[in-house]
């Protein structure tokens, strides 16, 4: 075929495609509350709620992803002593809620896990993700197609996800696969500013069904960075009805003498099915807009029984006894050297602040939230128990409740909390980009399980579930560091 | 976030906004605390359907683990 030919041939397509719209995501035509990508429709052998482990992985590109792959090859080494024998605490977890750099770890684990230490390194890590985007973006067959009014850079990057990462799997091989750990993919929904995750509880509110969606598209939304990558548009299918039943904790929620953060969220969800909003069309962006750290999700999993996977009705069920949060928060801090001039920042430092800083401050803030929590449920815990030896000692008195024991464990990984200045210093000052050098690949990763290994939280659990265990000696090549942090 | 114990003269299954909270008592009889959401909350029991109310609406935040915020159902008659 001649080029003039091919061109034209292409153009016609583009024009085609522009005349018949296409969506990433399908009707759903009847609701149902069992059927779907659900965590009450997971399992997993041998982890029961008993142990209830949430991983949440933070933003931050390349960076964020290795980081998060080094704490899953350290949770994958924390090898205890079980009834049944030698167990991973890998295979504890029960949840992973992630946003932008941190969603590749997330999905590829749940889509490939036998291969995913052994492959996901040159899958993603050790992949140029952003020159081959740009490449795409500059073949001249694809600006026919970019010149679609359906078809965007981000419906490019998902596609180059999809061939080259996550091999054209959807939400249907997640679903046949029952398995835990859930995972949480996360974007932002533009308009609310708010967490939009892509789970069929989400997806229900849209009467859409999330099966035939694509891994690699849930992945390009979390990871759409405003303005590197256009928004995601999902179509919006409420209008058109799906027999949706409004569960009755949402139709409680919404009554608007509920605490004010409780009605919020309510409205926030229902605003999907709101006629009168005509919310036809959702736009996502990356999930780190909304929460950078991913842990917002858990949060109110953790703070009340507005969730399909609440902690409080699993509390309250005794299911659990031990509830663990880990979160891998690949957050920098590069060097600003504003202070030591008279001149004010410029535009590219302004514009870095405003966006970034108030989600620092917001994923500061929930993590904080989670510790408070924990906090206030042991406060709780251990007034009922003295107050109870009181009643006992003093009255022969009874309490008018039971109380079931649960422990809680939050361990916030991130460099903050390195103890060498130096390394520190190098890692906060590590860019944000989809492409990082291999031995800053591995690096992170070395650092992510220095950190795992070294959180007293992390150990509390390990030697609450065996007494004996003791953290697997982890080095930072000196040579690697000297290579990536010379000083 | 709120602290409540469920009355009723037998063990029961407790559901809040639909979703189970295990049981009302333990095997020896005692009332179980529960850990409930602040705000409205739409209590109602399993089993047999010989109590009242049905289901009721409550106001959740006023218990605390000392005393607990007490939900009442009555055997019908």
């Amino acid at each position: 075929m001649t080029l003039p030919r091919l061109l034209f041939v292409l153009a016609l397509g583009a024009l085609l495609g522009a005349c018949s719209p296409h969506f990433v995501n399908g009707k759903l035509d009847n609701f149902d509350k069992d059927a779907g990508y659900r965590y009450d429709k997971l399992s997993g052998e041998g982890n029961s709620d008993n142990i209830f482990v949430i991983l949440a992985f933070s933003g931050g590109g390349t960076r964020a992803a290795a980081f998060s792959f080094g704490v899953m090859e350290g949770l994958r080494d924390a090898v205890y002593n079980a009834a049944g024998g030698s167990r991973r605490f890998l295979d504890d977890v029960d949840v992973i809620s992630s946003v932008s750099g941190g969603s590749f770890t997330a999905a590829y684990y749940a889509l490939f896990p036998e291969k995913f230490f052994t492959e996901f390194p040159s899958a993603f890590l050790h992949r140029n993700v952003q020159g081959d985007l740009i490449r795409r973006v500059l073949w001249p067959p694809n600006w026919f197609r970019l010149a679609a009014a359906d078809f965007d850079r981000i419906h490019l990057a998902a596609e180059y996800y999809d061939e080259t990462i996550f091999k054209h799997k959807t939400f249907t091989e997640l679903i046949a696969k029952r398995r835990k750990p859930y995972i949480i993919l996360n974007a932002t929904d533009m308009t609310l500013g708010r967490r939009f995750e892509f789970t069929q509880d989400q997806f229900d509110l849209l009467c859409s069904d999330l099966a035939s969606v694509t891994v690699a598209t849930a992945v390009a939304a979390s990871s759409a960075f405003p303005g590197l990558l256009s928004p995601l548009t999902v179509k919006n299918f409420a209008g058109e009805g799906c027999k949706y039943e409004r569960p009755q904790w949402l139709t409680d929620a919404l009554d608007p003498n509920n605490p004010l953060r409780r009605y919020a969220h309510a409205r926030d969800l229902w605003s999907y099915q709101d006629p009168k909003l005509k919310r036809d069309y959702i736009h996502l962006l990356d999930g780190g807009l909304g929460d950078n750290i991913g842990l917002r999700g858990p949060y109110v999993s953790l703070s009340g029984n507005d969730s399909t996977w609440s902690l409080y009705d699993k509390i309250n069920e005794r299911k659990v006894r031990h509830i663990v949060v880990i979160s891998a928060n690949a957050k920098t801090n590069p060097s600003k050297d504003w202070d030591h001039k008279q001149s004010a920042p410029g535009i590219l430092d302004v514009l870095s602040l405003v966006t970034g800083g108030p989600m620092d401050n917001y994923s500061f803030e929930t993590v904080q939230l989670v510790r408070d929590i924990f906090d206030r449920l042991k406060d709780e815990e251990n007034a009922w128990a003295d107050c109870k030896q009181l009643l006992q000692d003093q009255c022969s008195g009874k309490m008018p409740g039971v109380l079931s024991p649960v422990d809680f464990y939050a361990s916030e990984l991130s460099f903050d909390s390195l103890d060498d200045e130096d390394l520190r210093h190098c890692m906060e000052n590590l860019p944000t980009s989809f492409y990082l050098p291999e031995d800053t690949v591995t690096l992170l990763r070395q650092v992510a399980r220095l950190l795992l290994m070294q959180s007293a939280d992390f150990g509390k659990i390990m030697r609450e579930l065996d007494r004996a265990w003791q953290p697997p000696a982890v080095q930072i090549d000196p040579a690697l560091r000297a290579k990536v942090c010379p000083s | 976030m709120g602290r409540v114990i469920v009355e009723f003269p037998e063990c029961r299954e407790v559901f809040v906004g639909d979703k189970g909270q295990g049981n009302n008592r333990n095997e020896q009889g005692e009332y179980l605390i529960l850990l409930i959401g602040d705000g409205l909350q739409t209590f109602r029991l399993g089993g047999e359907k010989n109590y009242t109310p049905l289901s009721q609406s409550v106001q959740v935040g006023s218990g605390s683990v000392i005393l607990p915020q007490r939900v009442v159902f009555h055997r019908s008659a």
